[in-house]
Order: C-alpha cells, then sequence, then structure tokens
C-alpha cells in the first residue's frame, strides 16, 4: 500500500511524538453447511488503513476504508485531532519503550493455498461429514464449517519500520445436537466453537480427518442422551487438551495481559490478580505447570513476524517450574513497567487501534502416557471439550462446562457423564495440577474468536495443550 | 462530523449492480458505520479511536442456488466485482433447498433513529465528559474507568425483487467504573448509559452514581454462598435477560430443540412475572422498521407471563416451518436460517428500586454480573456468573455491608419463578448491536436466588 509514507510524513510535517500507519487487506472465505444444506458460501474482502498518533503525550486513533492518498491524509490528520484531545486529561505523558527497528517481510508458510481448493471439493468434504454424524434418528440438527483467511499488512512508522506480511490461516470443523425428550446433548469435532484453525494451509483441514472421527463423535451425541448426570463433589479430573486450551486462555492468557494488569481494561473485561509484585513471587502453580507465550510455534493460530506495533515475534516464559516469571507486554508497557515487549500487540483489522493480545500460550507437555495417567486415577473424571466459560472479573474464580464426561474407577474408564462441569480458584487449581501428558498427546489448538476491548475486538490466539490432571477439584452441574 | 453516503447514493449503486445481471436475483446490504470511542482508565484516556466502515454484503440466488460476496469498497468497480465473486460461487454452490429468495416490496413504519447532535458529537466532547468524570472521582479519592462513544450510520437494503429499505442510526453509550485505590479489595462502582439523543444524556448523573457505588462498596466483607432474595438491579438483570434471549428466541434455536420454548409453546415455562416482548416501534429507543432481508419488523410477544408464546423466524426458518417470516432475519451477511430478536422489552412491575430493596430481610443487592454464560443447559437455561462492581448485604430493608463477589448458578425457568417484583421503570441497555436495537429492563426482586461460590484472593 503505496499511500502510507505520505500519511507519516504529513504528521512529522504537522509535529507529533510518533506515529505509525497500517494497512490490513483480509480476504475471507466461510463454508456452513446446517442439516446437510449448504446454507453459507460466503467470500469477503476488506481492506483500509489505521493510524494511530501520540501527540502532546497522548495517543489518538482513526482508519479509514479508502486507500485513496487524500483519504488517508485526512485520516491521519484526524487522529492527530484526537490524540491532542485525548492530551487534555493526560496524567502521564505516554513513551514507548526502545525496540529493534525492522525493514523486512514475512508470509506464513504453507503447502496448499486454502483459496486454491475448489469449492465443490470443500462442500463435499462437508457433505461426507454430515452424511455420517446425521445418519441416527436422535440426531436433530447438525452443522459442518470450513474457512480460510489471507491477510495482507503492511507496518511503517515515524521510527523508520517499513514492514510487510502475508498471513494465511485454515480451518475446519463440525457439530452435532441430539435429542430424545426434554433431553438435549451436542458433541463438536475437533472443538467447539468452529472447530480448529492453524496458520497453515487446507493441509492443516486434512490432517484433522474430519470422516475418520464422524462416526464417534455422532455416537457419542446419541450415549450422552441416557449417561448419568456428572455427580457433584470433590473428584481429581483429567481434562483434555481440547478443554485446556480454553481453561490457559482464560486463567492465565488474560490474566498475563499487562496492560490489563495495569488497568486499562477495567471497565469491561476486568483486571487482574497476577499483579507486578507477584512476579517471582506466585506459586501459580505445581512444579510441572510450565506455560510459555510465543508467536513463533509452527502453524499456531498466534504465530506471525511481526505484531502491529512492528515488534519481532518471540517467546517469554510466564510460568516457569510453577512459578509465574512474565508478562505479555507492550512497547508502551515496556516503558511503564520495564517488560520488555514481546510481539503481543494486536489489532482487529486496520480499524482498531493494537492491545495486547494473546498469540500462542502453551503448557508445555509432560511425560506422561495418557493410558498410564487414566491407569494411575482411582476415582476421577475424564473431562473433554468446552460447553460454557464463566470467569470473575479478576481472573481468580472460573466455572467451565464440557460436553463429554467419562467417570473413571479403579484406573478404568467407567461409564460416560453428560454435563461435567467443574470450578476452582485459578492457583489453587493449577498448584493441584500433578500430571501432564507428553508431546504425542499435545496441540495447539486455535481459536479465532477472542474478545477484547472497546470497541470489541477479535483475535485468533491459540493455545498448545495435552490432557492434564488436576487433584481434588469441585465439580458438577450446578456446583 | 458523520459523513452520509446517503440513500440515493446507495439505491443508484445498488441499481446499478443489479442492472448487471438478469439471470439471478440480486439482494445488497449496505451498512455504513462511523464510530467514535474515547476510553478511559486510571484517571486519563488511554484510547481515542475513531473508525469509519462500509460493508455491502452481496447475495444472489437463482431458485434455490445461492453465492454470497462481501466488500468495503464502496464504487461501482468494487461491488461489481463483488457481484461476480458472489455469481461464481453460486456457480460452484450445491442448492439450498427450500430458499425462498429474496422478499417482495413492503410498506415499513416510521421509527426516528437518528439524532444529528450524536453524529456530530467529538472528541473534544467525548474528553470533557471524561474529564468531568475523572474530577467527579477525585472528590471521592476514586480512580475512573470506561468509554464515551457515539455512532452514527446508515443502512440499506435493496433487492432485485423492488425492495428499498434505508434507515439512518445514531446512538451514543458511556459506561463507568469507579475505583477505590485499596491495595486488598479495592471497591468499585458501575453505571452505564445509552440513547440515541446525546443532548439528553445524564453523563453528571451516570458517573455520579458510579462514584456513589463505589464508596458504598469499601471494606467488603466476605460470606458464604447459598440461597439468598436478591435485589438484581437491571444493569445485573439485562444479562441474564441477554442471554435468554440468544439461547431461546430464534426459531432455528427451536428447530435444532435446544431452545427452552421448543415443544413447549402455549405450556407455561416460567413465572407469571415474566412477559418478555420484542418491539422495535417502543420503548426507550426505537429500532429498525425492516430486517436485513427487507421484510417489515413485526412485534412479537416472546413470553407471556410465563407462557412459551412466539420466536422470531427468518425468511428461510419460516419457509421451513411453513409460517410467515417475523422480519427479524439477519439477511445475506448470515446464514438464512438466522434471526434474533434486536428489541427485547421486558415487562415492568409497580415497585420503585428503593422499595424493592426496602422488602428484603436479609438478601442481597447487586449492580451487575461478569461473564454469564448460559449454555451450561439450554434446555433448562441454567445460567453462571460472578457479581461485579458492587454487591451489598441488605437487612431490614437497609444496606448494611458491601460483600465480596460471589458466582451464581442456576435456571432461570425456575429463577424467574420465584419473581416477586420488578420496577416500574425500564433502563435502556445496550448490547453488540446497541446502534441497531437494545434492551429494556427493570430491576427485579427474586426469592431464593442461588449463589454456588465465592471469588478467591488469588494469590
Amino acid at each position: 500500500m503505496e499511500h502510507l509514507p505520505a500519511a507519516i510524513d504529513r504528521l512529522k510535517q504537522l509535529g507529533c511524538d510518533y506515529a505509525d500507519a497500517r494497512w490490513v487487506e483480509r480476504k475471507n472465505e466461510t463454508i456452513v453447511l446446517r442439516n446437510g444444506r449448504v446454507e453459507a458460501v460466503n467470500r469477503s474482502t476488506d481492506s483500509g488503513v489505521g493510524i494511530r498518533v501520540i501527540a502532546d503525550g497522548a495517543w489518538g486513533f482513526a482508519g479509514v476504508a479508502s486507500l485513496a492518498e487524500g483519504d488517508i491524509i485526512a485520516t491521519a490528520e484526524k487522529a492527530l485531532e484526537i490524540a491532542k484531545a485525548s492530551a487534555t486529561t493526560s496524567r502521564e505523558k505516554v513513551k514507548l519503550g526502545d525496540v529493534e527497528i525492522y525493514q523486512d517481510t514475512y508470509e506464513t508458510p504453507i503447502e496448499k493455498d486454502p483459496f486454491e481448493i475448489p469449492l465443490d471439493q470443500k462442500i463435499q468434504l462437508l457433505t461426507k461429514v454430515n452424511d455420517i454424524i446425521s445418519d441416527h434418528e436422535k440426531v436433530v440438527a447438525t452443522e459442518a464449517n470450513c474457512g480460510a483467511l489471507h491477510v495482507n499488512k503492511r507496518f511503517v512508522s515515524t521510527e523508520g519500520a517499513d514492514i510487510t506480511q502475508h498471513l494465511v490461516e485454515s480451518g475446519a470443523g463440525y457439530q452435532v445436537t441430539t435429542k430424545d425428550g426434554d433431553e438435549v446433548q451436542r458433541r463438536t469435532y475437533p472443538n467447539s466453537f468452529r472447530g480448529d484453525w492453524a496458520t497453515r494451509g487446507w493441509e492443516h483441514v486434512e490432517e484433522m480427518k474430519l470422516l475418520d472421527h464422524a462416526e464417534k463423535i455422532r455416537d457419542e451425541a446419541v450415549l450422552l442422551l441416557t449417561a448419568d448426570e456428572c455427580p457433584s463433589g470433590k473428584r481429581d479430573i483429567i481434562i483434555h487438551g481440547d478443554q485446556l486450551a480454553l481453561q490457559i486462555h482464560e486463567s492465565n492468557g488474560h490474566p498475563v495481559e499487562l496492560d490489563r494488569v495495569l488497568g486499562t481494561e477495567i471497565s469491561l473485561a476486568g483486571g487482574s490478580f497476577m499483579q507486578p509484585e507477584l512476579i517471582g513471587n506466585l506459586k501459580y502453580g505445581s512444579d510441572v505447570v510450565n506455560i510459555y507465550a510465543d508467536s513463533i510455534s509452527p502453524g499456531g493460530l498466534g504465530t506471525f513476524g511481526y505484531d502491529d506495533e512492528g515488534v519481532k515475534s518471540t517467546r517469554t516464559d510466564i510460568v516457569k517450574n510453577g512459578l509465574f516469571v512474565g508478562y505479555l507486554s507492550s512497547r508502551e508497557c515496556q516503558a511503564l513497567t520495564g517488560h520488555p515487549a514481546n510481539g503481543a500487540m494486536r489489532a482487529d483489522g486496520w480499524q482498531n487501534m493494537p492491545l495486547i493480545r494473546m498469540i500462542n500460550i502453551n503448557l508445555a507437555p509432560g511425560d506422561w502416557e495418557l493410558e498410564d495417567l487414566i491407569a494411575d486415577s482411582d476415582d476421577a473424571i475424564f473431562m473433554q471439550t468446552n460447553k460454557s466459560w464463566s470467569i470473575d472479573d479478576r481472573r481468580v474464580n472460573f466455572k467451565f462446562g464440557c460436553e463429554i464426561g467419562w467417570e473413571i474407577k479403579g484406573g478404568k474408564l467407567h461409564r460416560p457423564l453428560k454435563n461435567p462441569a467443574y470450578t476452582g480458584i485459578t492457583p489453587e487449581f493449577w498448584n493441584s495440577c500433578d500430571a501432564v501428558c507428553n508431546e504425542k498427546y499435545w496441540h495447539i489448538w486455535g481459536i479465532p474468536s477472542c474478545g477484547k476491548g472497546e470497541p470489541m475486538q477479535s483475535a485468533h490466539v491459540a493455545h498448545g495443550a495435552s490432557p492434564t490432571r488436576f487433584r481434588s477439584v469441585s465439580v458438577g452441574g450446578q456446583s | 462530523m458523520s459523513r452520509m453516503i446517503g440513500q440515493d447514493k446507495f439505491y443508484a449503486l445498488a441499481d446499478e449492480i443489479i442492472s448487471k445481471t438478469d439471470n439471478a436475483d440480486v439482494e445488497i446490504n449496505f451498512f455504513h458505520n462511523e464510530n467514535a470511542l474515547t476510553r478511559l482508565a486510571n484517571s486519563t484516556i488511554h484510547q481515542n479511536v475513531l473508525k469509519d466502515s462500509t460493508d455491502i454484503t452481496i447475495r444472489v440466488s437463482r431458485g434455490d442456488q445461492i453465492g454470497v460476496a462481501s466488500t468495503n469498497v464502496v464504487t461501482p468497480e468494487g461491488m461489481f466485482d463483488c457481484l461476480m465473486n458472489a455469481l461464481e460461487i453460486m456457480k460452484s454452490s450445491e442448492p439450498l433447498e427450500g430458499f425462498p429468495g429474496p422478499a417482495e416490496p413492503a410498506e415499513y413504519k416510521t421509527n426516528d433513529t437518528f439524532v444529528q447532535a450524536t453524529a456530530d458529537f467529538g472528541p473534544a466532547e467525548r474528553a470533557k465528559v471524561a474529564a468531568e468524570a475523572i474530577a467527579r472521582g477525585k472528590e471521592d479519592g476514586l480512580i475512573l474507568a470506561g468509554a464515551v462513544e457515539n455512532t452514527s450510520g446508515e443502512l440499506a437494503i435493496v433487492n432485485s425483487k423492488g425492495v428499498r429499505a434505508y434507515q439512518q442510526l445514531a446512538s451514543y453509550g458511556c459506561n463507568f467504573v469507579a475505583m477505590g485505590e485499596e491495595k486488598d479489595d479495592p471497591p468499585s462502582g458501575y453505571a452505564a448509559l445509552v440513547g440515541r439523543d446525546v443532548s439528553n444524556a445524564d453523563f453528571e448523573g451516570t458517573y455520579d452514581r458510579a462514584c456513589r457505588k463505589a464508596v458504598l462498596a469499601r471494606n467488603p466483607v466476605e460470606i458464604e454462598p447459598g440461597e439468598y432474595d436478591v435485589v438484581l438491579e437491571a444493569a445485573a438483570f439485562v444479562e441474564l435477560i441477554e442471554w435468554f434471549n440468544y439461547i431461546s428466541f430464534s426459531g432455528q434455536a427451536v428447530q435444532d430443540g435446544r431452545s427452552p420454548l421448543a415443544g413447549r409453546f402455549g405450556e407455561k415455562i416460567t413465572g407469571d412475572m415474566v412477559t418478555i416482548r420484542d418491539d422495535a416501534y417502543s420503548g426507550n429507543m426505537l429500532g429498525l422498521p425492516f430486517d436485513f432481508e427487507g421484510v417489515p419488523r413485526q412485534s412479537l410477544t416472546l413470553i407471556d407471563k410465563g407462557v412459551a408464546n412466539a420466536v422470531t423466524q427468518s425468511r428461510f426458518s419460516a419457509a421451513k416451518e411453513g409460517v410467515e417470516p417475523t422480519g427479524h432475519g439477519f439477511g445475506p451477511g448470515s446464514m438464512p436460517s438466522q434471526s434474533l430478536p434486536l428489541n427485547i422489552r421486558f415487562n415492568t412491575g409497580d415497585h420503585s428500586l428503593d422499595e424493592m430493596v426496602k422488602k428484603l430481610d436479609n438478601g442481597i443487592q447487586v449492580t451487575r454480573f461478569h461473564y454469564v454464560n448460559g449454555l451450561l443447559d439450554t434446555r433448562k437455561a441454567v445460567m453462571t456468573g460472578m457479581t461485579r462492581d458492587g454487591a451489598w448485604i441488605i437487612e431490614n430493608g437497609e444496606v448494611k455491608h458491601a460483600i465480596k463477589n460471589l458466582r451464581f448458578t442456576d435456571s432461570m425457568l425456575e429463577c424467574w419463578k420465584r419473581i416477586e417484583a420488578l420496577e416500574n421503570v425500564a433502563h435502556p441497555h445496550g448490547a453488540w448491536w446497541s446502534a441497531i436495537g437494545s434492551y429494556d429492563v427493570p430491576a427485579a426482586l427474586i426469592r431464593k436466588f442461588v449463589f454456588t461460590g465465592k471469588t478467591g484472593k488469588g494469590s
């Protein structure tokens, strides 16, 4: 996008402390089959420019859907005007931490461009899935989807940064709903809420083996109709990686966003109990809990070359052997706290100002085989696939519901349980963790819809996890 | 200053595109939106943003074969590319059996949903409100956070059958959280406001209320979870209703069997005090008189004195049921089966908020909830969530002391049977579609509300 430097030049001319301009173009494809019928084959394109300015020590931001030079320069002037309005209430002048300035390019490595796969091939795959998951009298609704995203970006700043990136995402999933009288149950694959996504090509969808799992998922949805209710009380639980991904997301990822910690999200998403004085002091989890943030894991939905303020992707330890050691940070937070910017500033398109967002927040694999972990559990519940989520405004008290549970008795899977749910207090919960399965069971689950900020922004994030055991957790549907 | 594109230009662009193809029906939706938001935290403005965007979605259909494409390039060339994309998709797609095609032209009621003063509310004016809120907080040693926002836009629905629908919209909103600077258990108070005419906005009353609540929330004590009589202020009650709407009132949710209303129409599913309507033509904020398919928006009584009565239907879901569409479809930008009420009005009662609080011998008053989720068991409408920004033990009708946050988990179908009183006024609340619709909800007195957990320190 050739007009970004002109906008930056104009802002330099008018006088500002700092400015950056981002062009973002997104091309999106969504295919949805509902009840065997193609309800959506949608393609969208969206492009525009967002300009961020610091003037008189305060932020201003404006975005425009036009790529015309005149419109972009006018938008830059508007961002400057807004920054000056912000300055009227500023308590402290905004400063940015020093980072290396790059002129570079980055492309998502892919094998098969998802936009090159013919539509009829994708529809055929989803139709075959539907044929299997709908093949039972108790099935009342099915949905199968796949999608693809291309993102082209350019970032230019008054400091001399000039970075272009081409990112590719692919994803797919399906769900089956069963009903018997008043009882309604659901199973999804490979994960709930649009499946599993990655910064990969169509090979990611192929490797999901959607068809191979369809019969089992349908049968589990039917089985749940007659399953016993999850009992209430204290139990050991083993959490499958697909559910643990959301547990990490809500109880670790969000509370280590340093802007949130410093209070900037307090009116909407809330604050965080993981305050700066707890770095190096809070025993967040047991010794087997190692959580790290990165934007470099191959295929992770939070993987890219540079964030939206030009900081190169990297890896940061968040929890090391159970000890809380790191944050997701930005240049502004670096200047305020000393925690280095680590490539976590991301904006939802050109329209929005970057915020600190999760990237890939991963629980490092342990050394257990899943079979051994089940055999080692005398009286436990194995819970899989998220159904509901809730956590308080400091990320301490949480409650999650799952699609399916399996009671474990004497080291063996005993019976299915419907409506399994568990609740806990974040550090108590993670300190009760005593076993993490090894890399054979480890997968980075891509979540394409993490909400934060006002106006609300949606980010694409990921969480690596494998089945993990927690001791003596409160379980039960209405606990 | 808002720059409207205007009905004439939208219609001209649409007509030009429709003229480019004579072998397919064409539906075009325009949504132009200018959103400005000033966000404050730690008693300073930390974000001040403006975004101006126009989304154009084109759905083409030939019989039951459809294709959809969208763009934000508002030029004849950009829209032509979008049309070609949609036509290409239509050729490759499978037929959608039962797709009824575009809506026929209809008469729409008139709703005035645009106020120029709201559209023109600028960054300096928003910053002034923020500065005044911050100054008010200082009087009580409180830190202010929140947002002041104004949105203006226009929506046009055009199709090759002759539908022409256009509406201008404007709305404002603000929310404030006032917090103490105590290290442990800092008190906080919350208040919010939405409306269409910013010149009538009581910003001062709103941030003052947040501050007064924060002062009252100091030194909270921990109480054990259990069953308590509660007064849920409107900001708390609306979160339950918003989730109930999401899981219950679409025809699709009924067809899939997951709605609490599915198979129970005409049956009493909850308490007498529960009457929920969807009505774009009344309430604090008028809504769109048509849906995104160009169908006139009907007013519906969804639950009538506890009895399951109606849900919304898009043209596609209505055709499947053999009923008339209700004017709540989401149109080309969503799946044809999707619909939802956007203008929920919960019936009011005959008590003031203070009168309801005075009826509590030993209960809890709740300002609002955090992170409510209604997907635990949608047939029973089981929901869970946490209190936040101010909850108090009430003894003999008087505020005794603030309490630390609690988690509730309960079936709303059962819980709402225990509603004893409703506030005599409904308060407007926004949602993610607040530029278009809104919720009007009163406070509620509910007996034996089930709290199942309490917050911990976390460290």
